[in-house]
């Protein structure tokens, strides 16, 4: 006999299990193929007229759809062709912070589609996330350039770490894709407010390295409910010889959060602003960086610290001072406390990631209706009020040197951080990517989610933000301007000390890095400050 | 003379409040896991030990990502990296035990190598963080990053060095002639190791197995560099359990962290019969 063991009809038992594997597979194919092809046949005929792609099947849908002659279409039209030519990956891997990724998985609106499947049911090449604490995030980055594991083919990190892994070579220059494949990230109708800050958010010693996800401008918010409430418009009036409300001065907030430190039940923190240590120096820069006209900067055309100048040491101890109407545990505290403090209604008033109000201002919250906005605090020079705020942290989403798909990696970037689908993403409460485009600000969706009181404030401060540090070393650098903070508030130095010996810490990490090429970097980062000026 | 009762009184009070003090944490670990969202918020009117309003959200919220108590969702769940925790903690302690076993018997009874054991030490002579870059690299270029078997086999490096020196102070005091004895009746040495020398050190054994599970249970930086997604172990997944409307997660950090003690505790208890046994091996001088 032989070793197949035969039917009665003379069919061995090979030849029976591939029959059978081919009506499986016939099976399939008949049922499950046809039933995918309509998906999408139907998924097409939703689009608008003239659209290729882009979301269907809410109201609306069709302000974030695209021809093949937008930024996202021609960034799908390009990853369909390098999926064709066998230059894609199945799974394109995404290194991205938690409490970010709900942009992509999360339906928005309700009854829309996630972005994820957008792009998936678009080009074919499926999408792998891979979620790192914001903390841990540019560690996670370095790691694997400096091992080269080649294990994410986009990052994600802030944008001012745009210096420091173009420098560890380990982010490519999108210059010459954004020209090819056309992206609307500057497109003075829809993008960037302005060409200094398409170079602060995207550019790094002139060339774009990164694509910008999130704003992060910092946004002030505050208990327009209790400003408006007579009993403390009166009191307050008597006191300061102004009506509470918005202030245009660092002067006026003070004593704002002054008079309303220790009102209410529990007792309220008049200043709800970040003081700990990493998250506090965005409150510092806020203060330091309208303290000239048009701006403070941080360091002089010869690369010389000016954190340290009148104008620092000032700055430096009306942030100590701010501290007695703070949470004094709030040294310790991060971010999300912030938020909590505020959301409970703990808090008068907090200068922060704009999101807040998206997070916070929501149906049942303990401040439901209550919030009001602002324009950034500033300094009175003669006729001119110079109102700054600062992007501090950002996500910004680049291109790994370790992968075998930068081209595509590119196009994931450019499909999801054009104006269209950007919009879209940002309003998603899903996650905390703020919106910066002009596109986003007019956008019902985004209106929708972070109110319309708050939205023509993000842009107003968007035009009126500066850079943090965003030169190689960055890192190192705000540690030591955090720490002496830190010492300063916690009465272990003087704001003089603090500020002396911050900026001879920062003129030696200069020096280190090679002072021409660090100095020529300063002064190219300063194209990305704000010239904008209001009237006192 | 038999001591006076007042010293015996003195003696058990400063047992009861040092003990009360290492275990003040962990009940407040324990209290806060059963505590709403509103009462260990940094915003929470008060602190207070009982909860005012008992709760099952925290673990439902490390389980399921979300929880109907707060409108709060977190993209990863504990399942994983409990499961993750658990393979990896326990063959790396396989890993140690049985190579710090064998190692140990053999410098303890025939000398080999004059300087492995201070060889084996130098492992631990600097801390482990110096060496990750190269062992990052190492472990992407033999595919174990991101693997039950990477992290293992790390924990197993990392630990050898206690399991080994445990061993060889246990193994050092187990008494030749008995070995002898068994040789001289046509054991070989193998056999002897195997049947006379390891049952009189089980107890050591299982103290030493004991100590390393715990070392390897808890690490927090070797899983943070060797994981990405697949192998998060419960240290890295707690790490990420803080939310941009409450901050950090205290009331599921604390779930998750009562959940974590059990694992050592379950393993503490099934080898207590041994542990006592273990921890006190050798003290005396025969």
């Amino acid at each position: 006999m032989s070793k197949e063991t035969t039917s009665r009809k003379g069919v061995t038992r090979r030849q029976a299990l591939k029959a059978s594997a081919a009506g499986v597979a016939f099976t399939a194919a008949a049922g499950i193929g046809p039933r995918w092809l309509q998906s999408r046949d139907a998924w097409a005929a939703d689009l608008a007229p003239g659209m290729t792609g882009g979301p269907t099947g809410f109201a609306g849908a069709e302000r974030y759809q695209y021809d093949d002659n937008m930024s996202e279409g021609r960034a799908v039209a390009a990853a369909r062709k390098l999926k064709a030519e066998g230059k894609a990956p199945d799974v394109l891997r995404i290194l991205m912070t938690d409490g970010a990724i709900g942009h992509f998985t999360k339906p928005w609106p309700a009854d829309g589609p996630t972005l994820q499947s957008i792009w998936e049911r678009e080009t074919g090449i499926k999408i792998e996330f891979f979620s790192v604490s914001p903390q841990e995030q540019f560690n996670k980055v370095i790691q694997d350039v400096t091992t080269g594991s080649a294990a994410y083919d986009v990052y994600t990190f802030g944008y001012a770490a745009m210096g420091d892994l173009s420098e560890a070579n380990g982010i490519v220059p999108l210059g010459e894709w954004i020209d090819r494949h056309g992206a609307d990230f500057a497109d003075p109708s829809r993008g960037m407010p302005t060409p200094e800050s398409y170079s602060m958010l995207y550019k790094y010693g002139g060339e774009p390295m990164s694509v910008c996800y999130d704003g992060d401008a910092q946004v002030w918010v505050y208990r327009k409910d209790l400003t408006e409430d007579p009993t403390h418009k009166a009191a307050f009036s008597d006191k300061y010889g102004w009506e509470p409300g918005p202030p245009r001065t660092w002067a006026e907030t003070d004593q704002l959060a002054e008079y309303y430190t220790g009102r209410g039940s529990p007792e309220m923190l008049g200043n709800g602003n970040m003081m700990s240590a990493f998250w506090g120096i965005s409150t510092w820069y806020n203060r330091y960086v309208s303290k000239d006209n048009p701006n403070q900067h941080l360091f002089d055309d010869e690369g010389n610290p000016l954190i340290n100048t009148d104008a620092g040491i000032q700055a430096t101890e009306e942030h100590m001072k701010s501290l007695d109407w703070s949470d004094k545990g709030g040294l310790a505290w991060q971010w999300g406390e912030y938020y909590g403090a505020m959301g409970d209604g703990n808090s008068f008033m907090l200068g922060t990631f704009s999101n807040c109000p998206k997070f916070l201002d929501t149906p049942g919250s303990a401040i439901e209706g209550k919030l009001g906005s602002f324009l950034p605090p500033g300094h009175q020079f003669g006729g001119d009020l110079v109102r700054r705020s600062t992007i501090y942290l950002g996500n910004n989403g680049g291109v790994s040197t370790q992968s075998n798909y930068q081209e595509l990696a590119y196009l994931w970037l450019q499909w999801s951080g054009s104006t269209r689908i950007f919009s879209l993403l940002t309003g998603n409460p899903g996650g905390f990517f703020d919106p910066f485009q002009l596109a986003n600000f007019q956008d019902p969706l985004v209106n929708q989610s972070y109110h319309e009181y708050h939205v023509p404030i993000i842009e107003g401060t968007v035009a009126r933000a500066v850079p943090t540090i965003a030169i190689p070393g960055q890192f190192a650098m705000h540690n030591t301007l955090s720490e002496n903070l830190v010492a300063a508030m916690t009465g272990d130095k003087s704001a003089k000390e603090a500020m002396d010996d911050t900026a001879k810490s920062w003129k030696k990490h200069i020096r280190k890095r090679g002072a021409d090429k660090m100095i020529g970097l300063i002064n190219a980062a300063k194209g990305g400050w704000s010239t904008v000026i209001d009237k006192a | 003379m038999p001591k006076p009762i007042h010293s015996y009184i003195w003696r058990y009070a400063l047992i009861l409040v040092a003990v009360g003090l290492a275990l003040l944490p962990v009940a407040w670990m324990a209290t806060m896991a059963f505590k709403p969202h509103t009462e260990w918020a940094t915003s929470a009117a008060d602190l207070h030990w009982w909860p005012h309003e008992e709760t099952w959200a925290n673990f439902e919220f490390i389980f399921t990502g979300q929880t109907d108590a707060v409108n709060i969702t977190h993209e990863r769940t504990a399942g994983k990296p409990i499961l993750a925790s658990l393979v990896t903690a326990l063959l790396g302690t396989l890993i140690a035990v049985v190579a710090g076993t064998f190692g140990a018997y053999a410098v303890s009874r025939f000398k080999v190598g004059a300087n492995l054991p201070i060889g084996v030490l130098q492992l631990r002579l600097f801390p482990p963080m110096a060496v990750m870059i190269p062992v990052m690299i190492m472990w992407v270029f033999i595919g174990a990053m991101d693997t039950w078997w990477g992290l293992s086999l790390i924990y197993g490096i990392v630990t050898l060095p206690f399991a080994f020196w445990l061993m060889k102070t246990f193994f050092d005091e187990v008494p030749r002639e008995i070995e002898e004895a068994a040789l001289v009746e046509g054991c070989s040495w193998f056999r002897v190791f195997w049947k006379v020398t390891l049952p009189m050190v089980k107890a050591a054994i299982a103290s030493t197995a004991l100590f390393v599970f715990i070392l390897n249970w808890s690490d927090y930086v070797i899983a943070l560099l060797l994981t990405r997604k697949d192998w998060v172990t419960i240290p890295v997944y707690m790490n990420s359990l803080s939310n941009v409307m409450s901050g950090q997660m205290y009331g599921a950090k604390a779930a998750l962290g009562l959940i974590a003690a059990l694992p050592p505790v379950v393993f503490g208890i099934a080898i207590q019969k041994y542990l006592v046994r273990g921890l006190t091996f050798g003290a005396l001088k025969q």
